[in-house]
Formats: structure tokens, C-alpha cells, sequence
């Protein structure tokens, strides 16, 4: 009789012990929000953005289905490169204050589940780019996928002061992929397009590394600021907002653009070269913080604006 | 048994999250296979 109790009381506290052993043995269950996370929403919708001014602006025409297949498409692989980025990059996530809250480094995800999400979706969007719209824009998707992970992600970021200016190459991938996707090639039209995103990408993110040096420098990022100095940073940013300049009438040279377009941009590209010498002038993080807002309007409106002359140059033609 | 019982539920909450947006993803690649074959194969996947 004296042993019932003990043995209920032990029974109770073993099956306490084995429950919590198995609630603590859950694998690191992450949930739909932590997924898609892991895309970099933001991100994606400037690339997605430029990409539908490709397709928009692209001689010829397309089915409106095939068109939102080939924007889902480059908005998949945008969001796969970002998973896989996230991935390799778990390390130096947890080390700075703007990422570290993102799944992996706050432990909400375990690091496989995330490589096998992006490895699946960038797969995925590559094979339905190719079956569905064509296979030079999925040829293109690929590249864009591969420089960004193999070029920018695991080659250049933790090694180069240039990660950024090499690196940026495969931001500039979607207009090219939107304009594939309608011709089937790659024409010269398209490569305006990639030039101009290729020039504006290093002023936009020394902009931002300028205030968030201190992070960089913590998770052992060799961004401008941190390697090169500030001063040194801020003058590659007024140079490459100067050269950014020409390199973004181009469309309006070849004739892909209207001139009141190359107007806009012109005058778009003069405020740019602005805030690049107010950040010179200015030794507090108000002017770079105001310049990294100011180029996200500026590629902004620029798309828009392409999309809005190329409508109005169709419906003045036909 | 509280903090075990929250733990379970939300262990189980996040993977019924999943696997309701694992349909979700799984139906809509149907349709759009679907609907991808049907403008192919009316030739106005050329616009």
C-alpha cells in the first residue's frame, strides 16, 4: 500500500520528464511569416517593379498571362536568391543590429529547411520561366540567381570593398529578364536598363553603409565605409552619382525613351548628384539617410515613368 | 504542464500554418500549369 503513492508519484514525474523531453526534442518548428521572410518582401518589390518596366517597355507584345507568369517568376527567384543569401549569411546576421532579428539568426528556423526553401523556389522559377514564357529570360533568371549567390553572397561580400559594385550586377538582372521575356533575346534596349541599375546600386547602398558602418564593421563586412574610410566613401558616391548621370539618358540616345523621359531622368539624376554632395558636405547621418531614401524614389520614378512614356508613345502610334 | 501544453499548441499551430500555405502554393502551381497550357496551346503565348 505504502508503495502506490510513491510509484503514482514517480509515474506522474517520469511522464512529466518524458514530455517535457519530448516538447524540448521538437524540431524548430518555423512558421508561413518566417518563410516568407526569408524572401525579402521588400526587396523583392523594387525588383519586380523593374522587371514589369522591361517587360512593359520591350518592343512587341505579350500575353497578359504569360506577362504575370514571368513577374511571378522573377519574384520567386528574387525572393530564392534572398533565402539562400540568408542562409550563408546566418553568421554575420546574428552579429548586426538591422538583420538580427531575421529567422535563422534569432533561432526561430533551423539553417536546412531555409537553403532547401530557396535551392526549391530557385529551381522552380527557372523551370517555369523557361517552360511557360521562354528560355532566354529563363537562361537570364538562372544568371541573375547564380551571380547573386555565388558572386555576391559567397565570393565577393566578405572579401571586397567592391562586393557592392560587382554585386550589383545581379540587381540589375530584372528589367533585362522582363525585356527577354517579350523579345526572346537580349537587345540593346534591355542593357540600358542593366546599366542603369548597374550605376545606381553602389551610391544607393554606400548611402545606407555609411550610417550602418558600425554594424558592418562589427560583423567583419568589408563595406567602403569600414575599409576605405568615410571620406573616401563619399566621394566614390558623388562619382558614381555624376556618372550615373549619361549613363541614365541612354534609353532616350537609343530611342527606347522619349525625350521628355531623358528630361525627367536628367533632372531626377541633377537632385541625386545633390543629396551625393550634401552627404560630402555633411558630417552627421541626416544627408546619407536622406540620399539612400532619396535613390529608392528616384529608381522608382524612373520605372514609372518609362512605363508611363512607352503607353503614351503606343497609344499616340496606334 | 502549462508551458508544455502552450508549446505543443504552438508547435502545432505553425505546422497546420504550413501546411494549409503548402495547398495553397500546391493549388495555385496547378492552376497556373493549367492555365499556362491553355494560352500555349491557343498560340497566344506570343501576345
Amino acid at each position: 500500500m505504502t508503495d502506490r503513492p510513491i510509484n503514482a508519484t514517480g509515474g506522474i514525474a517520469a511522464a512529466s520528464t518524458s514530455m517535457s523531453d519530448a516538447v524540448s526534442a521538437l524540431p524548430q518548428e518555423a512558421s508561413v511569416s518566417d518563410f516568407v521572410a526569408l524572401l525579402k518582401p521588400r526587396v523583392m518589390s523594387l525588383v519586380v517593379f523593374t522587371g514589369f518596366a522591361g517587360m512593359m517597355i520591350a518592343p512587341g507584345s505579350i500575353h497578359p498571362v504569360i506577362a504575370a507568369v514571368a513577374i511571378l517568376c522573377i519574384a520567386i527567384a528574387t525572393g530564392a536568391s534572398g533565402a539562400i543569401n540568408m542562409w550563408y549569411e546566418r553568421d554575420l546576421d546574428a552579429k548586426m543590429e538591422r538583420t538580427k532579428d531575421r529567422p535563422l539568426p534569432a533561432g526561430r528556423m533551423e539553417p536546412e529547411p531555409a537553403l532547401a526553401f530557396g535551392c526549391i523556389l530557385a529551381g522552380g522559377s527557372v523551370m517555369v520561366m523557361g517552360l511557360g514564357v521562354n528560355w532566354a529570360a529563363a537562361a537570364l533568371l538562372a544568371l541573375a540567381i547564380g551571380f547573386y549567390v555565388f558572386v555576391y553572397t559567397i565570393w565577393l561580400k566578405r572579401r571586397t570593398p567592391q562586393n557592392i559594385v560587382i554585386g550589383g550586377a545581379a540587381g540589375a538582372f530584372p528589367p533585362l529578364i522582363g525585356w527577354a521575356a517579350v523579345t526572346g533575346d537580349i537587345s540593346l534596349g534591355g542593357i540600358a536598363l542593366f546599366a542603369l541599375i548597374f550605376m545606381w546600386t553602389p551610391p544607393h547602398f554606400w548611402a545606407l553603409a555609411l550610417y550602418k558602418c558600425e554594424d558592418y564593421e562589427k560583423a567583419g563586412v568589408p563595406m567602403l565605409p569600414v575599409v576605405s574610410g568615410v571620406l573616401e566613401t563619399k566621394k566614390q558616391i558623388l562619382l558614381y552619382t555624376v556618372l550615373l548621370l549619361p549613363v541614365s539618358l541612354i534609353p532616350t540616345w537609343i530611342g527606347t525613351a522619349s525625350l521628355a523621359w531623358g528630361a525627367l531622368s536628367a533632372a531626377l539624376g541633377v537632385v541625386f548628384i545633390g543629396f551625393a554632395v550634401k552627404v560630402w558636405l555633411d558630417e552627421t547621418d541626416r544627408a546619407p539617410r536622406q540620399m539612400f531614401r532619396y535613390s529608392l524614389l528616384y529608381l522608382s520614378v524612373l520605372f514609372a515613368g518609362l512605363i508611363v512614356d512607352n503607353s503614351v508613345g503606343r497609344m499616340l502610334v496606334g | 504542464m502549462t508551458e508544455m501544453a502552450k508549446k505543443m499548441s504552438e508547435f502545432e499551430r505553425k505546422r497546420r500554418g504550413r501546411n494549409i500555405a503548402l495547398a495553397v502554393v500546391i493549388f495555385g502551381l496547378a492552376a497556373l500549369f493549367y492555365v499556362m497550357s491553355i494560352v500555349h496551346m491557343s498560340g497566344g503565348a506570343k501576345g
